[in-house]
């Protein structure tokens, strides 16, 4: 076996966060053997279970170094946890494992301006044209929480033997339950439901299992790519109903057949070392969503001379988890026990798709930015620091979807701690971060004139046209003038808060 | 000793990130709760925008004067109310709100009456309202009706004659002619009220479906005179229907009906006080301005056909 010089392939200490950076030596197999089962490991707990990218980890960070440098680490992290920043940092460290434990909390709101009266949807009993804003199955009120999260981290990096490649495997499973997707609609529609706002990019997506696969490849000293994948679940279901009686909807019959997919998304990265003080590194995504497709074929009896209605079609759709595509560069400068890193993002949101599978959300491309740094100021001790801002993809919300984001100030803290247990070297690290969503105030805008609610409308609309005659009578009535709007935005909202998040895990090198 | 060194790298954690809470106390107050605001949407008047329950209030009844007037010659407002049971798994009430103008002659104990159909409502099955188009409602022949009065003043005895109203089709014998078949389409009876090339009426049923039908309904009125001159009681009815077609099958679905009877009632009471216009005559457009407050439309209640005939 050939093995590199050692000084080729071992981290300038400065950007080594383990107490006793050991270089990388030319191991036997036994190291292949050791890395190889971490690797192993990390699959075995992740075998079976959905994989995905939306995650814990976009909001907060990927394990405690990325976490405490508030998400700053294409040009730095090196660890299995590259996989999630840049996969070609694996090159850039040893071999190694890790399990850790996450916490995210939350003190954010939605905070619903008061109904002003008149504009309900009126109760003309059951001549009322739509169902009538007082018979709604959901209470309409401020949020003031989302689910928390508790999450568990495993990882592995192994060269197999081969000093240039890097195998590696980062699985990330929420422990409170294994996943959650929920849909909603964004305007009108959403008062028949849960007549509720909800937080668009926060909350439900990012509970769910996330597994991330990947390699890295040293081209040249110093100079490595890499790329992973992960893979978002789908669901396929086709269900045959069979209605005997049309006033008895409650009596069917109806069988189901349900498949399960995965769609792909890939990532690839590239990391460069050009001086023992300097590494820089970039990464891109590509987009990826848990896509959820219904069709439903339904028979009615008595409908069956009737073309357009036999079978009964009914096809929906659901997109939860929208990860978009997105480009990282990062850079990290070694200043002696200090390291300042720098990560910039480009975001493709505009490609964003809704939970009920809608695009052309208006939502924008984003630039976020992240500095931190390190400090070792002892022997076998790292503290972290960063901030990071994340601007709000969401314009202003004043016409008829109700989209609820905030922009976010960053802030991370964290530290490590090196020690050696059973002859390796073990490292002990833990980050906090809070998250301050800067307060959002919403106004529905007033118009002299709100058009009808139909499809391409993007004003606050009105459900019930001025000229819509009276259901009963057929008569022109003026129970419809002026704006009926059962939006559950409307008239406006104000959104505010802080998330937070802590974590702690330990780390092997082999 | 990991114990040592773990306790020993927090303390330097907290040294070193005492420098930091500055930082993150400027990003507790980032978060702070903004001061509550409202809307830019003004309260609106109760009574417009919907935000009503839309009905209008009950009310009393009609004209001056009643059956207890030295003669009943004049116009009315009269409003029958028939219930239907629907059998589906059970039978649900649908009921049918009409308000006449009737043109009204004594000669002694016979009522000589030209009744004009002004309004038609009809409760909805399966949340799907049947509308009957105002100018069909508006085309409808006149209905003569020779009814008996027996004796006069409070309580005396009405007993109405029969009555067709027929939508879609005009019959040579409106009593003895047969309702066309589903098949049908070409029978010569069948009118085609709105010139849209389908059989027979066309009703709209919910916001986006149409039926073509051929209807007969027929009735007659039986009740009393009150103290306040109105004319109240119940009243016998029977719809006969066919379906030709529909824009869509969910509403031309065809359910087996009966009539309930029991449930029926009918209200006429004097008309000239509605004379809004103070013309000397009182149209069909001033009775439906003031025809609820004659009598309200009755709410479905399928209660009402529990009673088996």
């Amino acid at each position: 076996m050939h093995c590199r010089p050692e000084r080729v392939r071992r981290a300038p200490a400065a950007f080594a966060d383990s107490p006793a950076p050991r270089p990388w030596r030319c191991r036997d197999l036994r190291q292949g053997r050791a890395s190889a089962l971490g690797v192993a490991i990390a699959l075995w707990i992740g075998a079976g279970t959905p994989a995905a990218y939306a995650n814990v980890g976009d909001l907060f960070g990927f394990g405690s170094r990325g976490g405490g440098l508030a998400g700053a680490g294409t040009a730095l992290v090196d660890d299995h946890t590259a996989l999630f920043y840049n996969p070609a940092g694996m090159s850039l460290g040893q071999p190694g494992m890790g399990i850790g434990l996450s916490v995210s909390l939350d003190d954010v709101a939605i905070r619903m301006k008061p109904r002003p009266a008149g504009y309900d949807l009126p109760d003309l009993g059951n001549a009322s044209p739509l169902i009538p804003s007082n018979a709604r199955l959901g209470q309409r009120g401020d949020v003031t929480d989302i689910p928390n999260n508790y999450s568990f981290l495993v990882g592995a990096q192994g060269s197999f033997g081969i000093t240039r490649l890097r195998l590696g495997v980062a699985v990330m499973l929420p422990f409170n339950q294994i996943g959650h997707q929920r849909s909603h609609f964004a305007d009108e529609r959403e008062q028949y439901f849960s007549n509720n706002l909800s937080f668009e990019l926060l909350g439900e997506r990012s509970e769910h299992q996330t597994i991330l696969v990947g390699t890295s490849w040293m081209l040249l000293d110093g100079l490595s790519i890499g790329f992973a994948m992960s893979v978002m679940p789908r669901s396929d279901t086709d269900s045959r109903v069979y209605l005997q009686d049309p006033a008895r909807q409650d009596l069917v019959e109806m069988t189901v057949d349900n498949r399960q997919t995965g769609a792909t998304a890939l990532q690839a990265g590239i990391a460069w070392q050009p001086s023992p003080a300097l590494r820089v590194g970039a990464h891109y995504r590509t987009e990826n969503a848990f896509t959820l497709r219904f069709r439903n074929e339904v028979q009615i009896k008595g409908f069956q001379d009737d073309p357009s209605s036999w079978p009964l079609v009914q096809d929906v759709a659901v997109v939860v988890n929208y990860v978009p595509a997105q480009a990282n560069v990062g850079v990290a400068w070694s200043l002696g026990a200090l390291t300042l890193v720098a990560d910039g993002a480009y975001t493709r949101w505009s490609q964003f798709q809704n939970s009920a599978g809608e695009t052309g959300t208006g939502f924008q491309d984003t630039v976020s930015a992240r500095l931190g740094g390190e400090w070792a100021g002892s022997p076998g001790r790292v503290l972290r620091f960063g901030l990071g801002w994340e601007p709000s993809p969401v314009p202003p919300q004043t016409g008829r979807t109700n989209y609820v984001d905030n922009d976010r100030v960053r802030l991370g803290l964290g530290s490590s701690h090196g020690l050696s247990l059973l002859g390796k070297d073990v490292e002990i690290g833990w980050f906090g971060q809070i998250h301050a969503l800067l307060p959002r105030d919403t106004d529905k805008e007033r118009l002299s004139t709100h058009p009808v609610c139909a499809p391409g409308v993007k004003a606050l609309c009105d459900e019930i046209a001025d000229d819509t005659p009276d259901p009963a009578t057929g008569k022109p009535t003026t129970a419809f003038q002026g704006l009926q709007s059962g939006n559950p935005g409307f008239p406006g909202w104000q959104s505010y808060g802080l998330l937070l998040a802590f974590g702690v895990d330990m780390r092997w090198r082999f | 000793m990991a114990h040592g060194a773990l306790e020993s790298c927090l303390r330097a954690a907290w040294r070193k990130g005492r420098a930091l809470a500055p930082l993150a106390l400027a990003t507790f107050l980032a978060a702070c709760e903004p001061e509550p605001t409202g809307g830019v949407f003004p309260d609106l008047d109760s009574q417009v925008g919907g935000g009503s329950d839309g009905k209008a209030d009950g009310a009393g009844g009609g004209g001056d004067g009643g059956a207890g007037s030295s003669t009943l010659s004049g116009t009315w407002a009269q409003i029958t109310e028939w219930s239907t049971c629907v059998k589906v798994a059970d039978e649900i009430e649908t009921r049918a709100w009409r308000l006449l103008r009737v043109e009204l002659k004594q000669e002694g104990g016979k009522l000589h009456e030209k009744r004009t159909l002004c309004e038609l409502r009809l409760t909805p099955i399966f949340g799907l309202m049947t509308v009957v188009p105002q100018p069909l409602i508006d085309a409808h022949p006149l209905m003569t009706v020779e009814s008996v009065l027996v004796g006069q003043g409070e309580g005396a005895p009405y007993l109405g004659g029969p009555e067709i109203q027929q939508f879609g089709i005009a019959f040579k014998d409106i009593y003895g002619d047969p309702m066309p078949a589903k098949a049908d389409v070409d029978d010569p009876r069948l009118v085609d009220s709105e010139n849209d090339g389908k059989p027979g009426a066309t009703f709209h049923v919910g916001p986006s479906c149409s039926i073509h039908i051929a209807q007969r309904e027929s009735a007659t009125l039986h009740g009393s005179v009150q103290a306040d001159g109105s004319f109240r009681g119940g009243g016998v009815h029977l719809t006969e229907q066919t379906v030709f077609s529909s824009t869509k099958a969910i509403c031309g679905s065809q359910f087996s009906t009966r009539a309930n009877d029991g449930a029926n009632s009918f209200v006429m009471v004097r008309a000239e006080a509605f004379d809004a216009d103070k013309n000397g005559e009182v149209s069909c457009a001033e009775l439906r301005a003031v025809g609820e407050s004659i009598a309200k439309p009755m709410a479905a209640d399928d209660k009402r056909c529990l009673a088996k005939p």
